[in-house]
């Protein structure tokens, strides 16, 4: 198939909420099949009918008991439910805020305090939490348990009428605020992103204008919270009336792949790289490895002379997959092209792209056959671009503008300030844009590790928590590898036993941290750290 | 109980010699990802015919802390 540009896909989607865009599901696939899931083990299905009458079930809930223009709390791993809560917040003129599920409980009751979230909604397995939220978040006055309470709220879901007033003219704006998405900040404390209707939807429709996702089988996996899975992953998929399966978590995606079968589907470095290795540990096992590698040879050499076998010579390989998966969108963190071409070689396309979630989160992607290796795309068209302050090469820093840009930081009036250049958002990140307009990462100008999992933490976070220890005069947190190292100076004059203290002490530390911010290894100095001019710490480059 | 933890962090690792303490990290001392810790524990839950959560995963730092919540369920 012949790379190179074509046509957008005509996308007539005339909704400016997410309220709106539910009412416009109905009235075009009312009877298709929105949802897949897992309930107790067993698949169940929601046709997009039943998936707005639940959202407006639970929405009425929300209005009756006074929750309006209120901020709405959601913690769980990935399910029917939780997606009902995002759209049922959003549409009843709420504000969703998703929280990590990887964050330990004290980071968690941090983010309800600082949103001021009214309700909090959370999964059977954070039940012990609603304890904790009751007696220290004053501004929760209302808790669901998605397990015990959600099958109650929705026991006479479709008895409220389709033209209820206060959804589908609940007087939400296009420019209202819809969801706080807490991203780690650069500073240490996370910062919670405003994104409105508008960032969310028209960064969708960009979505459904460039890539092929109308009236198709997708699943998700990445958990719901991240706006790669929300924004792409449900909110454009519902526009394209497409069934979304819903993969509960790392240890089902196997099993999900095998049972939904998709046709695309997201995911984050980690999980590409974790897929690519096991197709290649099977086929060691099975003592197939040689000839696999042999089939691609000429699989690649039919390929150049235009012969497209790969789905009939690769069907053991791709059956692993469900048999239908054709392409997956790759975001989060930069893939190896090792992946790309290796998926590629077995008929599976990887396209990559780039977002933030200060973008809601798409800024440029690969289309489906459109893209070109190393990058992350071409620009969605609901931004812009400046590669600002570009050196000789044309490497610089990405600023973005466009619809699909945040309103800014909650109650953080100077993060916001600090975030923006006029109009333009500044992203960290650096690269280039060639001569078709294609982007490519360079490097990061903030100092943000980011990890194969599309988790972003902040050094300075984990820098200021060891350094509460003592004994510790200096220390600098970096990224090697997929690892999270601290090197430390430490305090010998007064402190002998410093190198007994400092492993009991990390391990301490790591417990009250979420896995993926473990402090992997510690490396003690014999000298201070070299410095900058203003005596900071020279970071590694 | 802690034995056949072993044997089966051993297994998973390709190491059959290697020491393994409860106080030792389940990611870093073992230099594992948080898929191969998914893989691990759905292997561990199939040998103790048990079912972690992936908050109570989450929750899991040590190999100690996986061996309580064996000793607890």
């Amino acid at each position: 198939m012949k790379n190179a540009p074509y046509p957008l896909n005509t996308v007539d989607i005339p909704v400016k909420t997410l309220n709106e865009l539910l009412a416009f599901t109905l009235t075009r696939f009312q009877n298709r099949t929105a949802f897949r899931y897992r309930d107790q083990g067993e698949i169940k299905t929601a046709t997009y009918a039943r998936f707005v009458a639940d959202a407006k079930q639970l929405a009425a809930h929300f209005l009756e008991n006074g929750f309006h223009n209120t901020n709405i709390a959601v913690i769980g791993e990935n399910s029917y439910f939780w997606m009902l809560t995002y759209f049922a917040a959003t549409g009843s003129g709420n504000v969703i805020v998703p929280i990590d599920n990887q964050l330990p409980d004290d980071d968690v009751i941090h983010i309800l305090k600082s949103s001021g979230a009214c309700a909090f909604v959370f999964s059977g397995d954070y039940a012990d939490l609603a304890g904790p939220v009751k007696e220290q978040v004053k501004s929760v006055k209302l808790l669901i348990n998605m397990k015990t309470d959600m099958p109650a709220l929705l026991e006479n879901s479709g008895k409220i009428s389709a033209n209820d007033a206060y959804f589908i003219e609940s007087g939400i704006k296009e420019n209202d605020l819809a969801a706080i998405v807490y991203t780690s900040g650069t500073t240490g404390a996370p910062k919670g992103v405003m994104l409105s209707h508008k960032n969310i939807l028209e960064d969708a429709k960009s979505g459904c204008r460039f890539m092929d996702i109308a009236l198709h089988e997708t699943m998700v996996i990445l958990p719901m919270h991240h706006t790669l899975s929300s924004t792409p992953g449900v909110v454009a998929q519902l526009m394209g009336g497409s069934t979304v399966s819903i993969c509960s978590g790392a240890k089902n995606i196997s099993k999900d792949f095998l049972d939904f079968k998709p046709e695309y589907t997201i995911m984050v470095p980690l999980i590409v790289e974790a897929m690519y290795k096991k197709i290649w540990e099977t086929a060691k096992s099975q003592n197939k490895d040689k000839l696999l590698k042999k089939m691609i040879k000429i699989s690649n050499a039919l390929l150049n002379i235009g012969i497209d076998l790969r789905r009939k010579l690769f069907k053991s390989v791709l059956a692993a997959f469900g048999g239908n998966l054709q392409w997956v969108l790759s975001g989060g963190a930069a893939l190896g092209e090792e992946y790309v071409l290796g998926f590629r070689a077995f008929g599976i396309d990887i396209l990559q792209a780039y977002g933030i979630s200060e973008c809601s989160p798409g800024v440029s992607l690969n289309r489906n056959r459109y893209k070109r290796d190393g990058s992350v795309g071409v620009l969605l068209d609901c931004n812009k671009v400046l590669i600002a302050n570009a050196d000789e090469t044309g490497i610089g820093e990405i600023y973005v503008k466009g619809s699909n840009v945040m309103l800014g930081y909650y109650n953080d009036p100077k993060a916001t300030e600090d975030a923006f250049d006029g109009e333009w958002f500044k992203t960290g990140d650096l690269g280039y844009l060639d001569e078709d307009g294609f982007l490519f990462i360079t490097g990061r100008m903030k100092n943000l590790i980011i990890l194969s999992n599309g988790k972003n933490v902040s050094p300075e976070e984990l820098e200021y928590k060891i350094l509460a220890l003592p004994y510790v005069l200096e220390v600098l947190v970096y990224q090697e590898g997929d690892r999270i190292l601290a090197e430390l100076f430490l305090d010998e004059e007064n402190f002998p036993d410093r190198e007994q203290r400092i492993e009991a002490d990390i391990l301490a530390l790591n417990r009250t941290l979420p896995q993926y911010k473990y402090i992997a290894k510690t490396i003690i100095r014999d000298t201070e750290f070299p410095k900058t001019t203003s005596k900071k710490i020279k970071r590694k480059s | 109980m802690l034995e056949k933890l072993q044997l089966i962090l051993r297994e998973y690792l390709g190491d059959p010699s290697i020491t393994i303490s409860e106080d030792m990290l389940l990611l870093s001392d073992f230099d594992l990802d948080s898929l191969d810790l998914v893989t691990l524990v759905g292997k561990v839950e199939e040998a103790f015919s048990v079912e972690i959560s992936d908050r109570a995963m989450m929750k899991m730092k040590t190999v100690g802390d996986l061996l309580r919540y064996l000793q607890d369920t």
